[in-house]
């Protein structure tokens, strides 16, 4: 091969070349640099469409079921706290993988839901049985932890011997992941209202290691200081039992109007700028109820434009309506009837903290020194209904 | 003040990260600039090809590194030139390497050029290779800044 004549060739135009070439990257890093960052939307492998704006509260929960630490999922709508918990646990390897990268094979998640599952007839014992029972399935290899388990059954799942069997979990390298689903009815159920002895024990197993071989992740509707509130005459001079999961608190709060317009751009149809406003105000910041709303109103108005606003707000409230009501009935007395005193312009007088958390929770807001409900549909309903809230 | 910070923290970070690399990339040039100080010709220098061969060295691990394992943030015209960018580079680079080495006496004869070219190719790579970790850079801090709201 001639080298010299590849060395000429070079020399007749490399240099211009890469003279062009380099304005031309310069241009283009000066253009990148200058435009504002964005990020890819969904960068969590299969979620789903109504999770997306709750991305980052997932993040954060993954992380902390990673590290071995407890949390907290505090929203007024049960089907999104159900949705996000059933992302958590969902089985798909690669979705496992990407969320708990090198722990994912060493978590155990077991599902209760407080509500339904557990009854008026149901004592701790069962309550365990049903926590444990994935953990259960999975021991069956292990003669020492089935062993550790009888004894747990033998001796009605009494601490001690609870203990021991989570610390044979933990010399397994396996984490159990309790989640727990409306954990506001706990206090419902006549063996649980007044047992510290259950609280105390939830408290020693999950909170005594780091990273902890038992995870909470608690959903409710109450913030975890309402549910101090209600046990603390249990033990009024010690500090709040849950209090371990504090830091771990993710609040489903109504989003921003920026973020809402974002949402409501990714839908795949265009919504006229009139109909995004009208939903808008019937969802107040709420993600969960936009996706119900932008559903109804492609199947009130198929050609996206506004036609038929009143058939939208009917279909969206009828569609909604039982599920609000249940969510408003599982709302403390003093939290329900506060929602109703800023509907109804009533008086708040007595109700600061309520108001607070309301707010944390994205239902109402302060405008003009005014609280006011956010949604308009849920507005509407607490309106026309009036008398939902539970006696004390 | 903090904006000021926020703009030329990751500027100097991938401008440290380049002269490291470099300091400890080049060590053989340097060992030998030491050892032979005064008497190493700069026609030898050139001729060995120690600049291209690092320039194509780190120009070509940037870029796979950069498409197989980061995120990214780069989309169309500029993902293309930030990918055509060393691709264009690391093609003359080559032939020009095996040409000086394979017929050093013929290139001792296209010096000038073959200096001016290596100058130019090294510098577009210390061009490139700032501004793709300065995107890196970017990239995490605006990440952490996201996770933080």
């Amino acid at each position: 091969m001639d080298y010299g004549k590849i060395i000429e060739f070079l020399e007749s135009f490399l240099l211009p070349f890469l003279g062009v070439l380099t304005a031309l990257f310069i241009a283009t890093a000066l253009y990148h640099f200058s435009k504002p960052r964005s990020f890819k939307q969904n960068t969590l492998p299969n979620l789903p469409d109504d999770l997306k704006s709750r991305e980052q509260q997932i993040i954060h929960l993954a992380d902390r079921i990673r590290t071995g630490q407890s949390s907290a999922i505090i929203g007024f709508f049960s089907e999104e706290r159900r949705s996000i918990l059933g992302y958590l646990r969902n089985e798909n390897p690669k979705q496992q993988e990407e969320l708990y990268s090198d722990k994912a094979n060493q978590l155990i998640f077991s599902y209760v839901d407080i509500a339904m599952d557990i009854d008026n007839a149901s004592s701790p014992q069962q309550f365990w049985e049903l926590a444990l029972a994935p953990l259960h399935l999975k021991m069956t290899d292990s003669e020492q932890l089935d062993k550790a388990y009888q004894v747990c059954k033998d001796n009605q799942f009494n601490r001690r011997s609870l203990e021991n069997l989570i610390s044979l979990v933990n010399q397994q390298g396996w984490r159990l992941v309790l989640l727990l689903d409306k954990f506001e009815a706990l206090l419902e159920y006549p063996h649980f209202q007044e047992n510290w002895a259950f609280l105390t024990t939830l408290r020693s197993l999950a909170a005594s290691r780091t990273p902890s071989p038992l995870v909470l992740i608690i959903a409710s509707n109450q913030s975890l200081k309402q549910f101090h509130e209600k046990i603390q005459h249990f033990s009024p001079s010690t500090s709040p039992v849950l209090n371990f999961i504090e830091p771990g608190v993710t609040t489903l709060g109504a989003l921003s109007e920026k973020k809402l317009d974002k949402l409501l751009e990714q839908d795949e149809s265009l919504l006229s700028q009139n109909a995004r406003q009208v939903i808008k105000q019937m969802v107040g910041g709420h993600p969960y109820l936009l996706n119900v709303a932008v559903s109804e109103f492609w199947k009130a108005s198929p050609s996206g434009e506004l036609e038929y606003l009143e058939m939208l707000e009917k279909a969206f409230y009828i569609r909604i309506q039982n599920e609000l009501e249940d969510e408003i009935k599982t709302l403390s007395t003093s939290t329900c009837q506060a929602v109703f005193a800023v509907a109804l312009q009533g008086e708040l007088i007595n109700f600061e903290k309520d108001l607070k958390e309301l707010e944390t929770q994205g239902l109402i807001v302060k405008t003009n020194e005014q609280w006011e409900i956010r949604s308009h549909i849920l507005l509407k309903l607490l309106v026309d209904t009036q008398k939902l809230c539970r006696e004390q | 003040m903090t904006n000021l910070k926020s703009i030329f923290a990751p500027i100097e970070k991938s401008l440290r990260w380049f002269i490291l690399t470099l300091v400890i990339g080049l060590s053989q040039v340097w060992v030998v600039f030491i050892a032979e100080f005064g008497e190493m010709s700069l026609e030898q220098f050139i001729i060995d090809g120690g600049i291209l061969f690092f320039s194509i060295v780190l120009i070509s691990s940037l870029m796979i590194d950069h498409f197989l394992f980061s995120e990214g943030t780069l989309s169309g015209f500029v993902k293309f030139m930030f990918s055509i960018v060393p691709i264009c580079l690391i093609l003359p680079s080559v032939a020009l390497f095996i040409s000086c080495y394979m017929a050093p006496q013929k290139a001792s004869s296209h010096l000038e050029f073959i200096g001016i070219a290596q100058i130019i190719i090294f510098a577009i790579t210390a061009l490139y290779a700032i501004l793709i970790k300065l995107d890196y850079l970017k990239n995490v801090d605006s990440c952490k800044t996201q996770q933080k709201q």
